[in-house]
């Protein structure tokens, strides 16, 4: 009953939203949000949008796992005395 | 094409660290004696699209032996009450009515009979993927009397169909449905009504608080419930109980994060409240969505399956919208009736038995012929189970 993806905003009219998965297009209602923007990615609950991805926080999420990921990576390889200047190959490269 | 806000949230990479985080952490509560040595750490998600995520991407697998996932109250339609089954069976067997549910309820036992069985009966009985489309089907059937003077539909009659909508859900479907109703008020649409068998999340986990033998160390909060309701939805509960709760989002790394998080609390002994899917969920929570719920419905004490009556957590129309009461409409009243014998959903949804410990489960059970709604929904723990453990 959830999609759980979130989905992009591609069209609103009156109150009507068409939002977009992987090219996949249906109708949300925008009765239970306000201040809803084409380009925005909503979560949309059986036909209705309930929420806009706050981007920040996204991208806070995913910087603070690969920090930790650059910290275990650098242990084991101070461990294992190898240079330990670890660069992350492209921060970025999902977005 | 990648997913945005998705794709990022499976990479494997950040799994692997985020796992052997939890696996330090976890060997770190037991060699300190915090755990005991045979005690298993039981978190629980009170979600049916973590139940499924969590199968789906092999979570148990991954983690600890020590951690213990449990299934919670989360699945909309296992937590329905059979009397509220049989409700909806008995609306859809009214005169000229169109009786709309979400798929999920089609194939749900009922003491005597189905909504699938009904419908191959010859009952009007149709699936819509948004309770909008059942005010539409609505509007449509509105009934319209035409004086058009073409020589064949001169003073033609449409006659007016009732359409009934099902109503399952937590916080997140419930605005969904007061939207509706606001809707069909607003533009006259009088031949639409609802059955609310709609609950509300944070009496449950009080419920389950106060059964000690459900013995739970950890919540994963439902991240959709959450979207509404905020991380202060559950404040008066987490203040009284004071158990780890953490609010998770559904892709892997959400999930896993959210296990972190409340490990990390074991280790502290500080149990907290946090939300670990900001992306999504805010402190206060969809204040717009709340305010129309709460426009239409009411809370009132409500009748979870194998759980029993739990104070104010359902939710009921307000007396200034019982004109859409399915139930009133029709003159028809709950009736209490008994649970399948010897189905163990309500075991389950507490936690204190696993599905493989059904006597039913994969015998007489199964997803074609299910005797429990907990093998009907995709979203229910022994379907759930059979469809990814192949028995
Ligand atoms: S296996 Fe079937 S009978 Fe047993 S608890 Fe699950 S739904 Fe009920």
């Amino acid at each position: 009953m959830c999609l759980a993806v979130p989905s992009k905003v591609i069209e609103i009219k009156n109150s009507v939203a068409v939002v977009d998965v992987d090219g996949v297009r249906r109708d949300a209602s925008l009765m239970l949000l306000d201040d809803v923007k084409l380009g925005d990615y909503v979560i949309v609950h059986a036909g209705f949008a309930i929420s806009k991805i706050d981007e920040d926080a996204a991208h806070q999420t995913i910087q603070d796992m690969r920090d930790m990921l650059k910290f275990a990576d650098n242990n084991i390889m101070t461990l294992d005395n190898v240079n330990p200047t670890v660069t992350d190959p492209n921060p970025d490269a999902n977005y | 094409m990648a997913l945005k806000y998705v794709s990022e949230y499976r990479d494997s990479q950040l799994a692997k660290v985020l796992i052997e985080s939890i696996k330090e952490k976890i060997e770190a509560l037991h060699s300190s004696g915090s755990i005991k040595a045979k005690k298993r750490l039981r978190l629980m998600e009170v979600c049916g699209t973590h139940t499924m995520s969590i199968f789906r991407h092999g979570i148990r697998s991954v983690l600890p032996h020590t951690i213990e996932l449990l299934s919670g109250p989360g699945c909309p339609v296992c937590v329905t009450a059979q009397k509220d089954i049989d409700a909806f069976i008995e609306l859809s067997k009214q005169d000229n009515v169109i009786l709309t549910t979400f798929g999920d309820l089609m194939k749900v036992p009922g003491t005597f009979s189905s909504l699938q069985k009904e419908k191959a009966d010859g009952r009007d009985i149709r699936v819509v993927y948004s309770v909008f489309d059942a005010v539409e089907i609505a509007a449509a059937n509105q009934g319209v009397t035409c004086n058009c003077n073409q020589a064949n539909s001169a003073n033609k009659t449409n006659q007016a169909k009732e359409v009934v909508f099902c109503g399952v859900g937590f916080e997140t479907t419930t605005p969904t449905v007061a939207a509706s109703i606001l809707m069909a008020s607003e533009r006259g649409i009088d031949n639409f009504s609802i059955h609310s068998a709609h609950k509300l999340t944070p009496p449950a986990l009080a419920a389950l608080m106060e059964t000690p033998a459900t013995q739970i160390d950890g919540f994963i909060l439902p991240g959709h419930v959450s979207v509404i309701t905020g991380v202060d939805g559950y404040k008066d509960v987490f203040d009284k109980y004071k158990v780890p709760s953490v609010i998770a989002g559904f892709e892997p790394l959400d999930i896993l994060k959210a296990i972190l998080m409340l490990v990390t609390q074991q280790i502290s002994g500080l149990p907290a409240l946090e939300n670990g899917y900001e992306r999504a969920v805010s402190q206060f929570g969809n204040v717009k969505a709340v305010q129309i719920m709460n426009q239409v419905f009411e809370p009132a004490d409500s009748v979870w399956r194998g759980i029993g009556h739990i104070p104010e957590s359902g939710m009921r129309l307000r007396d200034s919208y019982k004109s859409f009461d399915a139930l009133k409409k029709f003159n028809l009243e709950l009736k209490d009736t008994p649970e399948p014998v010897g189905c163990a959903c309500g075991q389950i949804l507490m936690g204190l038995k696993t599905p493989e410990q059904c006597m039913m489960y994969g015998k007489k059970c199964t997803p074609a012929h299910p005797v429990g709604p907990c093998m009907v929904s995709s979203e229910g723990s022994c379907a759930a189970y059979y469809r990814y453990k192949g028995l």
